[in-house]
């Protein structure tokens, strides 16, 4: 099985996307997991549909929204763009915001749920022994709660790699710079003759998919011992 | 062991924030009608050896390609197949309407599939529906894409569209339109004369008469965001006789050099 170059450049941005779209969100995923799961505000709930919101939505309209904003007539990227001369859309990056977003509940739950499963009293007993905040959270939770963020990973990773409507709509279909494995299939399933391409993909697909499937079974496995 | 496995965490933040801030040259980016998909391949390559700058292009529905490039899309170069959407496009002020200029020209032709052949004799549109049995005709979506603007007002000025309502599949450019019936999907579809020779599982019934759709004429435009060199000589090149040339052999109506 050999692929043209641009099958290859094809996987390479799916996983530089997803890659990006995971790194960043990570961080943020964890501060909005624990800011759901341990501190009760008034506008939490709130929060939590807004949060959600991308897994219920149509990607197509997620794509829509971000161009309405991001976009370089929307209100927030047009101000980027006279300022600093930026904007994400029709970019790899938005490409990665796109897949961030969409992914971002995914990420989001399991980190909660393992955060909701710590015990309170050692997180205390590590507070009755002098450790600060920051330090109970580097040093106890985080540790406990590796295998909801590993989960969340490889969770949002696979919706990162499977993400299409949010991303055709929000920073078309560029090859070589936002042509994702979904949207080289969508590309070359709408040609005729495009059957074998399309085969090629479908099976770069699976195996990419199945791989995270396996990877995260082995680490789930392997953090619990 | 916890120790290492933070510092293999943020080795990889490192690495994705890297991987995040490319800053390549950009290539010489067309956004062009689907139609042109084989076209512009070939004369991509042609451009190359010339000497001319690499390109890339983008194929989509032209409606599609207009209201991307209004919101900001990297297009050097739009190729649209019916003016409408590229008035759009400079209406926007992403395209230069100074630069504007017509670079090909096309028919539109009533196809089926090779597998079941079907003939309409010339003049007896009218009988069109019924040759079709019930099953779908094929075509880009009437609403925006111009394949479909221009088949639907062929389709009325034969007095046959309302008589296919409900048996049209639409779809979201005339590349999908065709590959549905070269798999046998659709009965028929209305698609370019160019696009017969992107697949044989496809026969040509007929040809769309001149007077039932406006002109199909391809408008070229570049942008107004940028001013580079490598852009016009492409610009330049796709009215060249070598390109020229290629649109003909593709099916296309030259509109110079030949």
């Amino acid at each position: 099985m050999t692929l043209s170059s641009l099958e290859i450049e094809a996987l390479q941005l799916s996983l530089q996307v997803a890659l990006c779209a995971v790194g960043v969100s990570l961080p943020l995923g964890i501060g909005v997991a624990w800011v759901l799961s341990r501190k009760p505000f008034p506008g939490r709930i709130v929060l939590d549909g807004f949060v959600h919101l991308p897994l219920i939505l149509p990607p197509v309209v997620v794509g829509y929204l971000l161009l309405m904003v991001m976009g370089r007539r929307g209100f927030v990227g047009a101000w980027l763009w006279d300022t600093f001369q930026i904007s994400i859309a029709f970019s790899l990056q938005g490409a990665a915001a796109a897949a961030g977003i969409m992914a971002f509940p995914l990420l989001v739950r399991p980190i909660r749920q393992g955060l909701e499963a710590v015990d309170p009293k050692l997180e205390q007993a590590a507070c009755t022994l002098g450790a600060p905040p920051l330090a109970v959270f580097v040093t106890v939770t985080l540790p406990l709660i590796v295998p909801g963020i590993l989960n969340g990973t490889i969770l949002a990773f696979a919706r990162c790699l499977g993400e299409f409507g949010a991303t055709i709509t929000f920073v078309s279909n560029i090859p070589g710079e936002t042509q994702t494995l979904p949207l080289a299939i969508y590309t070359v399933v709408q040609s005729p003759g495009g059957e074998a391409a399309a085969f090629r993909l479908v099976i770069i697909s699976v195996v990419l998919a199945l791989g995270a499937l396996i990877v995260s079974e082995y680490l789930t496995r392997k953090t619990r011992k | 062991m916890c120790k290492r496995r933070y510092y293999i965490c943020i080795g990889v933040l490192t690495c994705l924030v890297s991987l995040a801030a490319r800053a390549d040259p950009r290539p010489v980016t067309v956004f062009a009608a689907s139609s042109l998909t084989t076209v512009m391949g070939e004369i991509a390559e042609l451009a190359k050896i010339a000497g001319l700058p690499a390109c890339r292009c983008v194929f989509a529905a032209s409606s599609t390609l207009a209201r991307q490039i209004a919101d900001g899309a990297p297009s050097d170069i739009f190729i649209s197949a019916n003016p409408q959407w590229v008035d759009h496009a400079v209406k926007a002020g992403a395209m230069d309407a100074q630069t504007r200029q017509v670079i090909a020209r096309n028919k539109l032709m009533l196809v089926s599939s090779a597998d079941a052949p079907f003939s309409l004799s010339s003049g007896d549109w009218h009988t069109m529906p019924k040759l079709l049995k019930g099953e779908w005709l094929a075509m880009a979506d009437p609403t925006h894409v111009p394949a479909g603007i221009y088949g639907a007002a062929a389709l009325r000025a034969l007095g046959v569209w309302r008589a296919m309502t409900g048996r049209i599949a639409r779809t979201a450019n005339v590349r999908a339109a065709l590959a549905l019936v070269a798999r046998g999907e659709a009965r028929a579809g209305i698609v370019y004369g160019s696009d017969l020779s992107v697949t044989d599982q496809v026969s040509r019934v007929a040809t769309f008469p001149e007077h039932t759709h406006p002109p199909i004429e391809y408008a070229a435009v570049v942008s107004s965001y940028i001013d580079r060199d490598a852009v016009d000589a492409y610009f330049a090149f796709l009215m060249s006789a070598n390109a020229q040339n290629r649109f003909a052999a593709h099916g296309f109506l030259p509109v110079s050099g030949l």
